[in-house]
């Protein structure tokens, strides 16, 4: 499971994240959603040790990430669909992270048929990769060592209907089979289908923590959203 | 339900042990070799010092060891450029995220990644090696004068040395500077400066007598380094492979990753 407690993060004066705190439990997707610029990047950037906070601590399975050995084995992560070498294959990147985390090879074809990419896209160069193809190949290494904890980034970005559709199949029989998934999304009605517990933040702050019936509560998502988040919500800068 | 989950992921995260050194080092590997920066300096780098060896060879004298070293005037500028690419593409293509999610204690993906140069510049002085004898015995043949093949070892060792002192510095002010534009433009002006330097007075001969990498290396490629020699080149590599590496291995350590 995933715990943040009282993280705040500042850059030169801009308060990027004030004061957040909440919990994804084991067996949940939890959406986090908010305006662009909310700070849940840098909430997620945080939680995987890519960001120092300047208070609070964010916490995976009860240690901070980079207290974890291995812990490509029990967190998997996507937080830029581009982060990866354009020179490579997308079979390559998934062996080299396979490799690394001790990973039977045979998990790699396994993870690329279960994003849907085929033998010859998996033998293609990142370079000729569209936007949609770059998040499956991202979700496949997030996949790759079989973890507890997911960390999405906006992962429905650049999917075409299908793969949103399978997005959310996946990550609901994950989270049934108890893990614990966090997913930043702009794609309101997705979320509200997936997600069984939302986070909404604006301008780094928490807005609403709950169960996604209740936090609707007889209406829908969006309509919270824009009762929630302003235009200034935009933060920060 | 939950709490199964609950007891079984923490029994996970307690029986797990860390990735091992040497898993780091052949992943690092393998990603300096299959990407084409890897491959293509490898072997430009390679071909490049055939030409000026045959050259030397065909122009000058089929002797194996004048032939081997001249390969140091393309080694010279090539082995640090090897050295700052690759340890700063996972910059150039924002994989470090990546890298640090499988990977999180930082400095040991530092410490791996000394390792593929200075696998490549030991392949690569391997191969120079054999070419040179290939080269001799060919150019001496087609010149139809006979080929000197008189080795000295301590001035091949000096060779080899002063090639991986070379790879490493690259791989210091790579890590230090983790942009390649910036560290290779860095290499360039600085070889140019410390010849201007060491001309340009008695002073500025003293000062390249220690620091500058090229001139204190010299006596190895001689084969005869004295004792106040090898303190020279100490106090050389401690500035420009030492220092930079360690401040480097902070800076990354430190750093905030996109």
């Amino acid at each position: 499971m995933i715990e943040f407690t009282r993280i705040t993060k500042r850059y030169r004066g801009r308060i990027a994240l004030d004061d957040v705190s909440f919990t994804v439990p084991p067996g949940s997707v939890t959406g986090f959603l908010g305006p662009n610029g909310a700070g849940k990047t840098t909430a997620m950037r945080i939680l995987l040790g890519h960001a120092r906070a300047t208070v609070g601590t964010a916490t995976v399975l009860g240690s901070r990430y980079a207290e974890l050995h291995n812990p490509g084995r029990h967190v998997g992560s996507l937080l830029d669909a581009g982060a990866v070498h354009p020179g490579r294959t997308g079979r390559e990147t998934l062996r080299l992270a396979a490799r690394m985390m001790g990973v039977p090879i045979s998990h790699v074809d396994e993870v690329l048929d279960r994003v849907g990419l085929t033998r010859r896209e998996g033998t293609t160069r990142v370079r000729g990769y569209s936007l949609g193809m770059r998040q499956r190949l991202g979700i496949a290494q997030a996949l790759l060592g079989e973890p507890r904890v997911l960390v999405l980034d906006e992962p429905a970005n650049g999917l075409d209907p299908q793969g949103m559709a399978w997005l959310r199949t996946l990550v609901r029989s994950l989270a049934d089979d108890g893990c614990a998934i966090l997913l930043s999304s702009h794609l309101l009605h997705e979320v509200e289908q997936v997600a069984d517990r939302i986070v909404m933040i604006g301008n780094g702050r928490v807005l609403a923590v709950g169960p996604t019936r209740e936090l609707a509560a007889g209406h829908d998502l969006e309509y919270l959203y824009f009762q929630l988040t302003t235009p200034t919500d935009r933060s920060a800068a | 339900m939950i709490s199964r989950t609950a007891s079984s992921t923490s029994a996970i995260s307690i029986s797990s042990s860390s990735i091992p050194f040497h898993r780091l080092i052949n992943v690092e590997t393998r990603k300096f070799f299959d990407t084409l920066v890897g491959q293509v300096l490898t072997v430009v780098t390679i071909v490049l010092a055939i030409g000026i060896m045959t050259g030397f060879a065909w122009f000058m004298e089929p002797t194996v060891q004048g032939v081997i070293m001249i390969s140091g005037a393309v080694l010279s500028i090539l082995l640090p450029a090897m050295g700052i690419l690759a340890v700063t593409s996972e910059w150039s293509h924002g994989t470090a995220s990546t890298t640090f999610a499988v990977e999180p204690r930082r400095v040991r993906i530092v410490a791996a990644k000394l390792f593929p140069p200075v696998i490549a510049t030991a392949l690569t002085c391997a191969v120079l090696v054999a070419v040179a004898f290939v080269i001799t015995g060919a150019v001496a043949a087609a010149r139809g004068v006979a080929a000197d093949w008189t080795i000295n070892p301590a001035a091949t060792a000096g060779w080899f040395v002063v090639n991986m002192i070379l790879v490493l510095s690259g791989v210091a002010l790579g890590t230090l500077i983790l942009n390649a534009p910036t560290a290779i433009i860095i290499v360039a002006i600085s070889s140019m400066a410390w010849s201007l330097i060491a001309i340009s007075s008695t002073a500025g001969a003293a000062i390249a007598g220690w620091l500058d990498i090229g001139t204190t290396t010299t006596p190895l490629l001689d084969g005869r380094a004295t004792a106040d020699d090898l303190e020279r080149i100490t106090v050389s590599i401690a500035v420009w492979v030492l220092l930079p590496l360690i401040l480097g291995a902070l800076r990354v350590v430190r750093r905030e990753v996109r």
